[in-house]
């Protein structure tokens, strides 16, 4: 092209434009003529994926994969009309496959769906206990492989068929996968587990010192339906599933993480009743020295935390009790993390990632201590110091029996 | 020949889209993948000293291209022979560049497209590009690198619930020896690539501004690709390091409310542009090249059949992308300096002997 | 077919040359001689009329007037002309001598404009413009009268183009009242009118307006030339001229604007652009347009500019709607479901549960649906177009997601794209293509056949010209201050230059006023205070 247009050349403008417009003829030609659309997949073909369960075949090699599709047209749209016929049909369709590999038992569902499997809208991957055990990274990494699933999908562990959890009643939801989703979603307002999504669970297990952890779901019979209940933690160190965390301990794992973001603490009172207490913010401090040969671990909590139920007759109201309520939930804390800190050391699984600590703030001494880190960290010293604030009472002070409690 | 002319401004865009280029998808030094985004700023200034030496011949000989250079220093005979060399040399750039992209897309969304349905239009596309002449090219540069930019900005609001500064803990836990033989692989890649520009800087309206675009466009590419290669590491952790294409994978874990998520096709195609301005430079220095070597009045008519050439040796170049990745690691960085650095060294030696430019040669 | 239109430009140009106008012989001194002469010229055309009369009373002479029915003033010509002509002529005055027409025409008739004229074609030209043509006996000139005056639409405000607030007039189709109310925007001596006659057969008026010393001389030389240039038998609408000098013909982009209201020209006339008037339509081109042009409405500076900033965006938004939401669903809905948030894509998928065709067809179809009802509610008579629109978005769009053909969303896609079009009206054409295009790519190659037409948009863009103007100016090439009539609206008191691109022959169009008048204010109080 000439930089400036010609002024005689209005002939030769009207040339250069007819071939960008035959390029763009080309093109479109082309495309359609090729045949085009080979990664076309509508809607309507597609099998929605919501959940995976991996397990272990009875016998023989491979892994069992479960599938939880969704049947789109049997989930209540906003209008309130069912597409299709009746509510009758479970709005989802459990799928089971093996093959020696998982990929290779996805691409053998085929032979039983007439829909292609669509994973990118996977919630969660859910592992069987024996397959934990066996080893995590080969049943994963398909999943981290490939281009379709996505890198938030959760992964659970559960102890009994994964697809027991696939099938069981989904609660308020249609479908049991968007049902875990969130109830691990919501675990701010307890605190009792920690989700993990597999980018989290590859990132850690990248990570020399690093122990994994997984939420644990289990089935649970109420009222004659099956119902999914979250319970715990499993530890899983050098990828294979070594223990577990209950609820406590769990707690107390998070409360080293710093990701405690809400959730209640009970405290025994003197008289034997019981208060309990919720925390509003939480902020956790750790620092990690190695000395010479010896770590030493320093946890700081800042709590701050409202009375929200009381058993006790008492007006704890009073800043003396707000303080001994303080005291108290702060010895709670402690108990937690010590509880989780005893099982970690007895399975050697730095869950806490002290050793990363060390390997971002102090390189040297991580370089010396990398070799036999189990032994360090199970020697490893902790102090821990807990400071609540009770902030709130909520609505009401004292309760309201007994009607006069004379002091004053 | 070319009558169309960009401004200074416009080289320096130019210089920024074409160094983000490729290596933003397939980045070198991953070993070094905690400290790159530091590393980066050291590769910078060791490609800023060697391009600056490249420019040097740029300034000796004011509004010639590198070939016409080549032939004032070494004669028509030997000349032609070294640009014949640089031919090659954009030729497997050009091609390598639409290879990994080309790549990119198969592997991460169209994995049942052949490679030619994905090759053709866009070679169409960038054939179509380059007879519009370099003016063309510069405006509709500077209307895509403010994408760029604007997707990097906007990629720092959307990675905040998920970006974790401890990732990017510790600093320079490698040796120095290592660092700077990293450093040295970015300075040539993506840095050294810019030797390809001496074909274009005649056409810049003010040539003594020309060192200055260059350096500009370069360091602002540097922050860019820092910026991306910081957010990477602080999302991603060391878990970057076995991605194959770790840049996305940051993208691939944005999740704001569960809704936006598996972002990672908007910067796919964000970068696609970039490369799509890297391959498009290669075509023009390829088109100019030869047309001088030929003598030719215009590049035009050699477009198409270089755009097919280079479709060619795109599906060809590499035989997978392990071989991709090897090659990207460790071949590349003695190719680029052999052609960026020993070979502009070599030509301003003898230059400086022969004691050109003699006076009446310059414009 | 390109070879086809290549040879058929090329033999354009060659043909320039060709036909000079025919030769006409001048008049004879004969009166009959010459009415003959003018009645074979134009046929036995019933609307020619002539009028013999004898000049009174002074003198005796034959002499005939000629108009052309419906184009001449009837009432001008009873009163200023034939009436003095019969009585008013004084005695003693040689009918044959010389000086007898300029007496006529500088003491007896009635009439604004007179010309002298020899030439029978200059005279039968003047005749089929609307003058009356005074033949007298024995005199070789005819007389000219001006006396034009025909049936004219009353000035309305135009229905393409309409505002809220400000002048709510529209130019007509009669070219002096069109110039005429330019004048009355811009009094000022440097607006400057340059006329001439094109088309072969049609003989139209164009004028050439601008600002002298304002506009760029060579922008205005340009224009000239290129209207020079234009050699068609006929000339009936502003667009027959804008296809003649338009920079890109083939491009889908506009690359000259149209209007038709004055304060709009007058506004682009005042940033150094040219408007060319075209007689018989109420359209005015205005040159060198740019894309950003399509975006601004003259409410935008009627009404305060926080306001006029944020529609303007809207705007934006809209043109982008109007064309990638067909192309962005197909590329969702058919390529990247990994996209659309779990919950959505359930519905989605419920919604399209069981619909036969894929999603770009289904995309396709409804778009040519909307366009041809579209259309068949502009060309119906008005109370049927509604009944179309109706049946059209009642009984198409329930019927045909009742009955499973097409999901819903892709109905909801299509008439969100058919209402964000109308928002960029000068848009429509290349609107209606794009889409097209954009959507068929999406359906081959989801987002990366869209990014591929992006890219030949932004190519093809950059690389248009509008007289000389880059088409995407003030983006590429870059201008940071004129952004402030794109990006934002800026207060029109801090838009103190013209666009730079395009009237850097006088860049500054007011001081820096508002910034003086706050001066003034805090002056002034600080005498209160002090």
């Amino acid at each position: 092209m000439k930089g400036e247009p010609r002024r005689n050349g209005h002939a030769n403008r009207h040339l250069k434009i007819g071939q960008g417009l035959l390029f763009f003829f080309l093109l479109l030609l082309f495309l359609v003529l090729a045949g085009g659309c080979w990664d076309r997949r509508e809607l309507e073909n597609l099998a929605v994926v919501l959940g995976i369960g991996v397990h272990l075949p009875a016998q023989g090699e491979g892994y069992e994969v479960s599938f939880q599709i969704v049947r789109a047209a049997q989930i209540q749209g906003p209008t309130g009309e069912t597409g299709g016929g009746g509510g009758t049909i479970k709005p989802v369709w459990i799928l089971r496959t093996s093959g020696p590999t998982v990929f290779e038992a996805v691409r053998n569902a085929t032979l039983q769906s007439s829909r292609r499997l669509f994973l990118a809208h996977n919630q969660a991957v859910i592992i069987s206990t024996e397959v934990a055990q066996k080893g995590i990274m080969p049943a994963l990494d398909f999943f981290l492989r490939d281009h379709e699933s996505r890198s938030i999908q959760w992964l659970l562990l559960t102890p009994a068929d994964p697809v027991e959890v696939l099938d069981a009643a989904a609660g308020l939801e249609r479908v049991s996968a968007l049902a875990i989703n969130d109830l691990i979603e919501d675990y701010r307002s307890t605190s009792k587990i920690r989700p993990v999504n597999i980018g989290n669970y590859m990132e850690t297990a990248m990570q020399k010192t690093s122990a994994n952890t997984l939420p644990i779901i289990r089935v649970k019979e109420t009222a004659g339906k099956r119902e999914l209940l979250m319970d715990g933690t499993g530890v899983v160190k050098d990828d294979r599933l070594v223990g577990a965390l209950n609820a406590k301990e769990t707690r107390g794992l998070l409360w080293v993480l710093g990701e405690v973001k809400g959730g209640v603490n009970t405290v025994d009172l003197p008289d034997g009743a019981k208060a309990t207490l919720e925390i509003f913010t939480a902020a956790t401090k750790v620092k990690v020295e190695a000395i010479e040969e010896k770590v030493r671990v320093g946890i700081e909590v800042k709590v701050q935390s409202s009375l929200g139920a009381q058993t006790t007759t008492d007006d704890l109201s009073t800043p003396g009790q707000i303080k001994k309520l303080a005291a108290l939930q702060g010895q709670v804390i402690e108990d937690e993390i010590r509880a989780a800190l005893r099982k970690a050391k007895e399975y050697k699984a730095d869950i806490f990632g002290f050793g990363e600590y060390l390997f971002k703030h102090d390189f040297p001494a991580w370089q010396r201590l990398v070799k036999e880190w189990e032994r360090h960290f199970a020697g490893a010293e902790v102090e821990i110091k807990v400071e609540v604030q009770v902030e709130n009472l909520g609505l009401v002070t004292r309760p309201a029996f007994p009607k006069e409690t004379g002091e004053k | 020949m070319e009558q169309g002319k960009i401004s200074a401004g416009e080289l320096a865009l130019l210089v920024m889209s074409f160094t983000i280029g490729s290596w933003v998808v397939l980045p070198t030094g991953i070993q070094a993948w905690q400290n790159l985004w530091l590393i980066i700023f050291l590769g910078l200034g060791e490609g800023l000293l060697l391009i600056y030496f490249d420019l040097a011949l740029f300034r000796r000989f004011p509004g010639k291209t590198l070939f016409e250079i080549h032939e004032l220093v070494y004669g028509p005979f030997v000349g032609k022979l070294f640009s014949l060399c640089f031919l090659w040399f954009f030729l497997q750039m050009g091609g390598g560049t639409l290879g990994i992209f080309v790549t990119l897309l198969k592997t991460t969304v169209f994995t049942a497209t052949p490679d030619l349905a994905l090759l053709i239009p866009w070679v169409l596309i960038l054939v179509y590009g380059c007879r519009q002449g370099i003016e063309v090219i510069a405006r509709s540069n500077q209307l895509l690198i403010m994408g760029t930019v604007g997707l990097v900005l906007i990629s720092i609001l959307l990675v905040l619930n998920i970006f974790n500064p401890e990732n990017l803990l510790p600093f320079f836990n490698l040796s120095f020896a290592e660092m700077l033989w990293i450093s040295i692989g970015i300075a040539a890649f993506p840095f050294g690539q810019n030797i390809l520009f001496l074909m274009i800087l005649p056409r810049v309206n003010r040539w003594q501004k020309v060192t200055g675009a260059v350096c500009k466009g370069m360091i602002g590419a540097g922050l860019v690709l820092s910026t991306i290669q910081f957010l990477a590491v602080g999302v991603v952790g060391k878990a970057g390091q076995i991605l194959v294409f770790p840049t996305f994978e940051f993208y691939r874990l944005i999740n704001i409310g569960r809704v936006l998520t598996r972002l990672e096709l908007i910067p796919l195609l964000n970068f696609l542009t970039m490369g799509f301005v890297k391959v498009i430079l290669c075509l023009y220095a390829l088109a100019v090249g030869t047309a001088h070597l030929f003598n030719l009045r215009t590049y035009r008519p050699l477009v198409i059949p270089l755009g097919l050439f280079l479709l060619l040796v795109a599906g060809r170049i590499y035989p997978d992308i392990s071989e991709h990745i090897r090659y990207i690691q460790k071949v590349q960085t003695f190719l680029v300096l052999f052609f960026a650095l020993l070979l502009p060294l070599v030509t301003l030696g003898v230059a400086f002997l022969r004691r050109l430019p003699r006076k009446g040669m310059t414009p | 077919m390109f070879e086809f239109l290549r040879r058929k430009l090329r033999l354009a140009h060659l043909r320039k040359k060709q036909p000079a106008p025919r030769r006409y012989r001048d008049l004879s001194p004969d009166l009959q001689t010459n009415l003959i002469a003018i009645r074979r010229e134009l046929g036995a055309s019933p609307d020619l009329i002539t009028r013999c009369l004898q000049l009174g009373p002074g003198v005796a002479s034959t002499g005939a007037l000629l108009f052309i029915d419906g184009l001449i003033d009837q009432q001008v010509v009873n009163r200023d002309v034939i009436f003095p002509l019969l009585n008013r002529i004084e005695e003693g005055k040689r009918q044959d001598s010389e000086d007898f027409l300029n007496y006529l025409a500088q003491k007896v008739l009635a009439v604004g404009e007179i010309k002298k004229e020899r030439e029978l074609g200059q005279v039968v030209e003047a005749l089929l413009e609307g003058d009356t043509i005074l033949l007298l006996d024995g005199h070789g000139e005819a007389l000219l009268l001006a006396t034009k005056g025909w049936e004219k639409r009353a000035i309305n405000e135009p229905d393409a183009e309409r505002i809220i607030l400000g002048p709510h007039d529209g130019f007509t189709e009669n070219l002096r009242t069109n110039t005429a109310m330019l004048r009355r925007k811009i009094t000022d001596p440097s607006l400057h009118f340059e006329e001439m006659k094109l088309g072969r057969r049609t003989r139209t008026g164009v004028v050439i307006a601008y600002l002298q010393g304002v506009a760029n001389e060579k922008l205005v030389e340009e224009v000239r030339t290129r209207l020079k240039r234009v050699n068609i038998d006929m000339i009936l609408d502003a667009n027959y001229l804008a296809e003649y000098i338009s920079d890109a013909p083939f491009s889908l982009f506009p690359t000259v604007a149209f209007t038709e209201r004055p304060d709009v020209v007058a506004a682009k006339l005042l940033e150094g652009r040219v408007a060319i008037f075209v007689d018989g339509t109420p359209v005015v081109n205005t040159v060198p347009a740019l894309f950003v042009e399509n975006f601004q409405s003259p409410d935008d500076y009627n009404f305060p500019f926080y306001y006029a900033t944020i529609i303007r965006w809207f705007r934006y938004l809209a043109f982008f709607l109007a064309v990638m939401s067909p192309a962005l669903f197909v590329a969702l809905g058919s390529y990247h479901q990994e996209l659309i948030p779990t919950p959505l894509l359930i519905t989605i998928g419920a919604a399209t549960e069981g619909t036969p065709f894929p999603l770009v067809v289904e995309v396709v179809l409804m778009g040519a649906i909307f366009e041809i009802i579209r259309e068949a509610g502009i060309r119906l008579a008005r109370p049927v177009g509604q009944t179309i629109s109706i049946v059209g978005a009642l009984v198409i769009g329930e019927a045909v997601v009742t009955a499973g053909l097409v999901g819903a969303p892709t109905i909801i896609v299509v008439a969100i794209t058919a209402i964000a079009t109308f928002i960029v009206p000068d848009l429509l054409g290349p609107g209606i293509y794009l889409r097209l295009i954009y959507t068929l790519l999406a359906g081959v190659l989801g987002a990366y056949g869209i990014m591929l037409g992006a890219l030949f948009t932004l190519l093809h863009l950059a690389s248009l010209r509008s007289f000389g103007v880059p088409y995407l100016s003030p983006l590429v090439p870059f201008s940071a201050g004129d952004l402030k009539d794109v990006v934002v609206r800026a207060p029109i008191w801090a838009m103190e230059t013209r666009p730079r691109l395009i009237g850097w022959s006088r860049l500054q169009r007011q001081p820096v006023g508002f910034t003086l008048a706050q001066e003034e204010r805090k002056e002034e109080k600080e005498k209160d205070e002090g």
